[in-house]
């Protein structure tokens, strides 16, 4: 009798699969996170290429597409911050163009864009791409515990600012 | 009122990236793994060919009787004998009935710091048989410096002293690096100087053991390598938080006992 002496490897996930299955989705989590079509878009591939620069090891994680959203929500945070320390030695705030920007959005984007950011990102993380709050924790880079907390306050902010645009 | 799933949904869908603009995309990410990968490789033959060379020069053997040296890639340390009549750290004197203190100095440059490294002194006899030996690891606490000086205790001589050898194992025993740093949400000043940051730890050398760890407290030491701050970050996960943090991030390194390795992943840059 022939005995298999070795079991088949699970097969790991390419890189052009992940991409394929999860670049539209990616995209349009990371606009809702930063209002922006054309920094999202950047933001993806930015964090797939630096996903893929690295596939040796990310391909046989557990979640490759958690350490993307990883990766993406870091550029995205870092920008911010160096949007904010050029703001430094700038005149003149740029909050008053974006309020303005924000009210030429519709209903929704104009109340996820008045969240804070992390509850922005809880948000999306959690109601649209329906992460645990374990895998939004690692997203998020903050614990399980936290991530469940900021989703419940995300939730009631988000329904309150919802509520008065559809009011 | 609609789920917000739903909304959110909705709202998303309004961005629809087109085929053709993935198909561009995957093509600038596999062009890019592509230039990634031989700009390494270039790197990597320097760096080996850099070390070789640097270790031929530097490798030049010890003598009992003069400082001892040890050359490393991007740092100097050369260790002597103390001898009678200059300052020690302890009231006992230089040499005691079975013990000798001895001086060590490491250089570096400040731009390249060396890192953890695991060390070895020996003091050695006339014939050159060692009479006391002491290992550690070692790592500059002041890397902004360049230099450090301090005093080292070898105990138990089997014979009388008349030289000291100092060596440290080429390997970097650190990664530096902190995965991740970033001001947390709750965060709201922040300015060029100053910042609040959780910082993720992701390595650490082997048997480093800087201060006792539970698995829901990490407390470390960090170094900088530029305004060298740091020290006591309190936290709690995987997370330490460190205050006043130097903006010269890449040259942080965070070390902690090899148990509370940090699960799979890399994510710093």
């Amino acid at each position: 009798m022939d005995i298999a002496l070795t079991e088949p490897r699970t097969a790991e996930r390419s890189f052009e699969d992940l991409f394929a299955d999860e670049y539209a989705r990616l995209v349009r989590a990371l606009y809702l996170m930063c209002g922006n079509v054309a920094e999202a878009e950047d933001l993806s591939q930015e964090a797939l290429a630096r996903a893929f620069e690295r596939w040796d090891r990310v391909g046989r994680m557990d979640s490759p597409i958690g350490y993307v959203y990883r990766i993406a929500m870091n550029l995205h945070r870092r920008r911010i911050r160096r949007e904010k320390l050029l703001r430094l030695g700038l005149p003149g705030s740029t909050e008053k163009e974006e309020a303005t920007a924000v009210e030429t959005r519709t209903d929704i984007m104009a109340a996820l864009l008045a969240l804070p950011r992390d509850l922005r990102a809880a948000l999306v993380l959690g109601e649209l791409l329906g992460m645990s709050s374990d895998e939004a924790g690692r997203a998020m880079g903050i614990k399980a515990g936290s991530a469940r907390a900021r989703l419940h306050r995300a939730r009631a902010a988000f329904r309150e600012r919802i509520g008065e645009g559809y009011a | 009122m609609p789920e917000i799933s739903d909304l959110l949904e909705h709202e998303a869908r309004s961005v629809d990236p087109s085929d053709l603009w993935v198909n561009g995309t995957l093509e600038k990410v596999r062009r890019r793994r592509r230039v990634r990968q031989v700009v390494t490789t270039v790197l990597a033959l320097t760096l080996a060919t850099a070390g070789f060379l640097v270790a031929v020069r530097t490798f030049t053997g010890t003598t009992p009787s003069q400082p001892a040296s040890n050359g490393a890639p991007n740092y100097q340390m050369s260790a002597r004998m103390l001898q009678p009549g200059e300052p020690v750290p302890d009231a006992a004197g230089v040499q005691g009935e079975n013990f000798i203190w001895i001086s060590v100095d490491v250089t570096w440059d400040p731009e390249n710091p060396p890192g953890v490294h695991r060390c070895t002194w020996k003091m050695l006899d006339a014939n050159g048989t060692t009479v006391s030996r002491r290992t550690q690891y070692y790592l500059p606490r002041l890397l902004a410096r360049g230099r450090e000086s301090y005093y080292l205790k070898m105990l138990d001589l089997t014979g009388e002293p008349a030289g000291v050898s100092a060596e440290c194992e080429p390997e970097r025993l650190d990664r530096p690096g902190i995965t991740d740093l970033q001001p947390p949400p709750e965060t709201s000043e922040w300015d060029a100087t100053l910042a609040e940051f959780d910082a993720r730890v992701e390595a650490w050398a082997d048997g480093f053991g800087i201060q006792e760890m539970s698995t829901d407290q990490l407390a470390g030491n960090l170094w900088a390598v530029r305004n060298a701050i740091i020290l006591a970050p309190e936290g709690n996960g995987d997370w330490l938080q460190v205050r006043e943090l130097s903006m010269r991030l890449h040259a942080l390194c965070v070390l902690l006992p090899p148990e509370h390795e940090f699960r799979g992943g890399e994510f710093c840059d």
